[in-house]
């Protein structure tokens, strides 16, 4: 993945785990999104250096008892690319909503 | 609860076991965590979700589906995979063909050049027989003919179109040339004349102005229709070309339209520059029912398939044979006495049945001799394949010790062998591009505007050919390389020994290779000795005339509107003209000269009752002036030739040739009798001529063939529009061909000139086949000799350092020279010889489908099968000498210090 724009499902997958949801099915619940989209988009984010994986501790897994699970965090780039990702739908948000007060009065 | 019955259940659970499976696919690098990760989301959602056993079918599922898109995770993880590992094969592909530079070359090279000749015969063959005309939905359009590819007349096909529900339509349309004048000058172009709905039929837009109306061929139209090569060149693309007027056959048509670049008509592979419609055709001959002249193109309604649109067609086809009988003869070549049936064939490629036969006749053998050359190519690039194995024992063998899987060895070995065959596809293009080039340069010496001038192009087609050609070669040649090369004798093969089990087997498969590099040339070989047998039987062949001196020429006054008084009196003013250039020994016309590019004939009955003999039967025949018989140097055998006294008001004559007296009067002693007795030259209503005269045999239409029964009568007694000329000159040069150009340009300026060329060369049309086909499969022949002489050095060389141990013992022990040598061309004859043998049984199975090639020559002509065999041990003898010589240089103490 280049360093161009980042696409809404990807920025939100990212968005998600900033707000830690490290998980991959976690990741799923709380965006919504198929595991056939997130979990290709967690590999090309790792792989662009956004994100960097972790498997968790042995003994927490243990205690389940399960394999352990991996984990996705944040790296300094992907924390970079989420702001201006975040700042440019943001701004996106404020055309629309700049463009429907506009449209008010003439309704009214 | 103890962690084992935990996996044990894991392999229960549907969703678990869907990960298991899927991870299969997942690169093996990866393979591991990727199903720990999903393993451990799953598991951690179902402990979430309490107890599999506990949960309800909603969740289950709802854990089957994460499951499942676990699938699109993995396939998202496949290019991975061939980063990983293609990638390495091929940088180390790369690396070892870019390290061995030789070997690379002399591969890449065989192989480009067995690829591009494919590549090029299949875009020959593509532009001639499979590709589509530059029409709109040519899955509709077939071509539509009569019995053994005859056409049809104009007022039938009119009766085709008006009674047929399955057609959409049918155009008909027939070359002719047009005389173009162009200011003082004129020249000759390609046309086409058409039925009115022709662009209709094809779909053919227009760059400028408008198609011809429907109705515009029932009655005549001065309207033309250009091409746009023909608009470009000739008028610098002039916008205002529509609406103008262009003299063509010395009348004036107004330009109705230019046609879309890239369309050149119907006729593949000639190419129309103009069209016109059919109704300007001057002549009864659409009116005429039993005509068969015009070509058909049929567009078939949307739907209808092409057996129901056959059988319907038949149908009519039928109702008219009833409504108008056809004469008996006019069956008796192609559709027998119950009439030609209609067929319809796919409009592609060259639509005349004729000519389509001769070009996959050609491009038939033409590839099947590449084929054999690239198959040689392949034996020789394995070959070398398998010598390389044998230097990269060592290698291999340490890579399977420590664990590399035979498979994914010989993948990597494949990727090499399919690196060097892309490479030798890619310069087998660029050499295929040369080769179109060759081919274009070599077509048939036909006079303009009928230069054939096929559309090679090496467009997507050809190279999706030659990319799958080149796969399929990899694969061939690299297979076997590849599987005895990952079967090394570990042990031995560690030691560095090379005088190994897989060594000699090795040399096995090697020596199989030679051999059928040896039996695939010797078949080439037989068949290039047979073409040239047969070119130099064809070139000795008398024609009957004299082709030094002789310039022939066309002149078609009947299509400036001459009538035939006028063309009297042009006839005879040229001919004053001509006599008194010096240079010019005999001028002479006739309608036409033999060996040309049309013929003449008609009925001839006997008179009397010569029982079958005398029956009415299409024989050759001429018409000529009372000079022709001087002019080609045909001598007539018994009574006169024609004088200028045999004149339209005087009595009807006629001159026979030998094989027409013979066969119609098989009673007479000799020939002379026939004199004075009458043949009816025409159908019933004719007059009798009286023969005055037994001219000497010739070849009329074809070099080859039989002797034909032929006749001639005086050009004054029935005259002539097209006529052609053949002028006997005292030397071969360009002088006299221009002063011809002077003269008849002085009596009509507006008359273009056609065709003219020595007879010589006329009669070099007829031997372009038989040159072709001896030249290119004596080219690749000789390339496939050059090709298997280099396996068996190759083989011979190898087999001299394999046995350089034992040479030296021998040597040691008191062997000469000459023993060594000896033994080394034994071998390598001995591989020579069963080559020769498996080669000579292929080529006796093999040539007989040359027979219909050949001309004078039986496919199984002892003096080249006795022949060849020679010539290919003695080239393969040279190829052994070489690595003996070097045998007997064998240092018996060096050796034996080896291994």
């Amino acid at each position: 993945m280049g360093k161009g724009f980042l696409t809404y499902s990807t920025a939100v997958i990212l968005q998600a785990v900033s707000n830690g949801y490290l998980y991959g099915f976690d990741i799923i619940d709380i965006t919504g999104l198929p595991g056939g989209t997130v979990y290709p988009a967690l590999r090309r984010l790792e792989d662009a250096g956004y994100l960097r994986s972790k498997w968790e501790e042995p003994h927490i897994a243990q205690t389940e008892p399960r394999p352990p699970r991996k984990y996705y965090e944040l790296t300094r780039e992907g924390r970079d690319a989420l702001a201006e990702a975040v700042k440019r739908y943001r701004q996106l948000e404020q055309t629309q909503t700049k463009k429907e007060r506009e449209r008010k009065p003439s309704r009214a | 609860v103890p962690l084992h019955s935990h996996f044990k259940r894991a392999f229960i659970r549907p969703h678990l076991r869907l990960i298991r499976l899927v991870g299969v696919i997942v690169p093996r690098r990866l393979r591991a965590d990727w199903r720990q990760e999903w393993e451990a989301e799953l598991r951690c959602r179902e402990a979430l979700l309490a107890e599999w056993d506990r949960l309800g079918w909603r969740n289950k599922l709802d854990l089957l589906w994460r499951s499942s898109s676990a699938f699109w995770d993995a396939l998202w993880l496949q290019p991975k995979r061939l980063e990983d590992e293609m990638f390495q094969d091929l940088r180390f592909g790369l690396r070892l063909l870019r390290t061995h530079k030789g070997l690379t070359a002399v591969a890449v090279l065989s192989l480009a050049l067995g690829i591009g000749a494919n590549t090029a015969i299949f875009s020959l063959a593509d532009a001639l027989l499979w590709r589509n005309l530059p029409a709109a939905d040519n899955d509709r359009l077939y071509t539509a003919m009569r019995g053994n590819g005859g056409g049809f007349s104009y007022r039938n096909c009119l009766d085709y179109y008006d009674r047929s529900r399955v057609l959409e339509g049918m155009a008909l349309y027939s070359q002719e040339n047009l005389a173009f004048g162009h200011g003082e000058k004129s020249e000759v172009v390609l046309a086409e004349s058409i039925t009115g709905n022709f662009f209709e039929v094809l779909g053919v837009p227009m760059a400028q102005g408008r198609a011809f109306a429907s109705d515009e061929d029932r009655t005549p139209h001065p309207v033309v229709v250009v091409s746009y090569d023909f608009w470009q060149q000739r008028f610098g693309g002039d916008p205002q070309l529509v609406g103008k007027m262009l003299m063509f056959n010395n009348q004036s048509f107004t330009v109705i339209g230019v046609t879309v670049p890239g369309f050149v008509g119907a006729s593949v592979p000639w190419r129309a520059e103009v069209w016109v419609p059919m109704a300007m055709r001057s002549g009864p001959e659409l009116n005429e029912r039993n005509g068969q002249q015009f070509s058909a193109v049929a567009k078939l309604r949307a739907g209808v398939s092409r057996e129901q649109a056959e059988a319907e067609l038949e149908t009519i086809n039928r109702q008219l044979q009833q409504s108008y009988p056809e004469p008996d003869w006019f069956n008796e070549d192609g559709g027998g006495k119950h009439g030609r049936q209609v067929s319809l064939v796919p409009a592609q490629g060259i639509p005349s049945q004729i000519v389509r036969r001769w070009a996959s006749l050609g491009t038939g053998l033409a590839s099947s001799v590449a084929c054999l050359v690239l198959l040689i190519a392949c034996a020789n690039v394995a070959n070398l394949l398998l010598a390389r194995g044998a230097a990269r024992n060592r290698e291999i063998a340490i890579r399977l010790a420590v664990g590399a899987g035979r498979l994914r060895l010989i993948r990597q070995l494949l990727t090499e062998s399919l690196l060097l065959a892309l490479a030798g596809g890619i310069a087998g293009v660029l050499l295929a591009h040369w080769i179109n080039q060759l081919l274009m340069s070599l077509h048939p010496p036909l006079p303009p505007p009928w230069e054939l001038k096929a559309d090679l192009r090496l467009d997507g087609r050809a190279l999706v050919y030659t990319l799958l050609l080149s796969l399929l070669t990899g694969v061939i040649f690299g297979l076997v390389p590849a599987w005895a090369a990952t079967k090394p004798a570990l042990l031995s093969a560690l030691k560095g020994e090379s005088r190994s089990s897989g060594g000699r087997q090795r040399f096995a498969l090697r020596s199989l290779l030679v051999v059928t590099q040896v039996a695939l040339s010797l078949v080439l070989l037989v068949s290039a000795g047979l073409f040239i047998r047969s070119l130099q039987q064809l070139q000795a062949v008398s024609p009957g005339y004299e082709t030094r001196n002789r310039l022939v020429m066309d002149l078609d006054i009947g299509s400036l509107g001459y009538n035939e008084e006028r063309g009297r009196i042009f006839h005879q003013q040229l001919l004053e003209r001509l006599a008194n250039v010096t240079g010019i020994s005999a001028v002479a016309t006739a309608d036409f000269i033999p060996l040309g590019w049309r013929g003449g004939g008609n009925l001839i009955t006997v008179e009397g009752d010569q029982g079958d003999a005398g029956q009415p039967k299409m024989t050759d025949g001429q018409r000529v002036d009372s000079r022709y018989f001087e002019a080609m140097g045909i001598p007539i055998l018994r009574g006169r030739a024609f004088t200028a006294a045999d004149t339209a008001a005087s009595e009807r004559v006629a001159i026979v040739n030998q094989t027409l007296a013979r066969r119609r009067w098989s009673n007479i002693k000799d020939i002379g009798e026939v004199i004075g007795k009458r043949i009816r030259i025409g159908d019933q209503t004719a007059p009798w001529s009286v023969i005055v005269g037994v001219a000497a045999d010739g070849k009329y239409m074809s070099l080859s063939g039989p002797q034909h029964e032929g006749w001639w009568v005086p050009i004054m007694q029935s005259p002539t529009g097209l006529f052609q000329m053949v002028v006997r000159t005292t030397a071969e040069s360009p002088d006299i061909a221009s002063a011809i150009r002077r003269e008849v340009a002085a009596l009509d300026p507006n008359l273009p000139f056609q065709n003219m060329v020595s007879l010589k060369e006329r009669v070099s049309l007829y031997l372009w086949p038989a040159r072709m086909g001896a030249g290119l499969v004596a080219a690749l022949g000789g390339l496939g000799l050059l090709l298997a002489a280099l396996g068996l050095y190759g083989v011979m060389s190898y087999a001299v350092v394999q046995r350089t141990r034992e040479i030296g013992i021998r040597m040691a022990l008191g062997a000469q020279a000459r023993n060594v040598l000896g033994a080394v061309i034994g071998d390598g004859m001995r591989l020579t010889l069963a080559g020769i043998v498996i080669g000579l049984a292929g080529a006796w199975a093999i040539t007989r489908f040359l027979a219909s090639m050949l001309y004078g020559v039986s496919a199984r002509d002892p003096l080249t099968f006795a022949g060849v065999p020679l010539v290919l041990a003695t080239v393969a003898l040279l190829a052994c000498y070489l690595p003996a010589r070097k045998a007997t240089k064998v240092d018996p103490l060096d050796a034996l210090r080896r291994d």
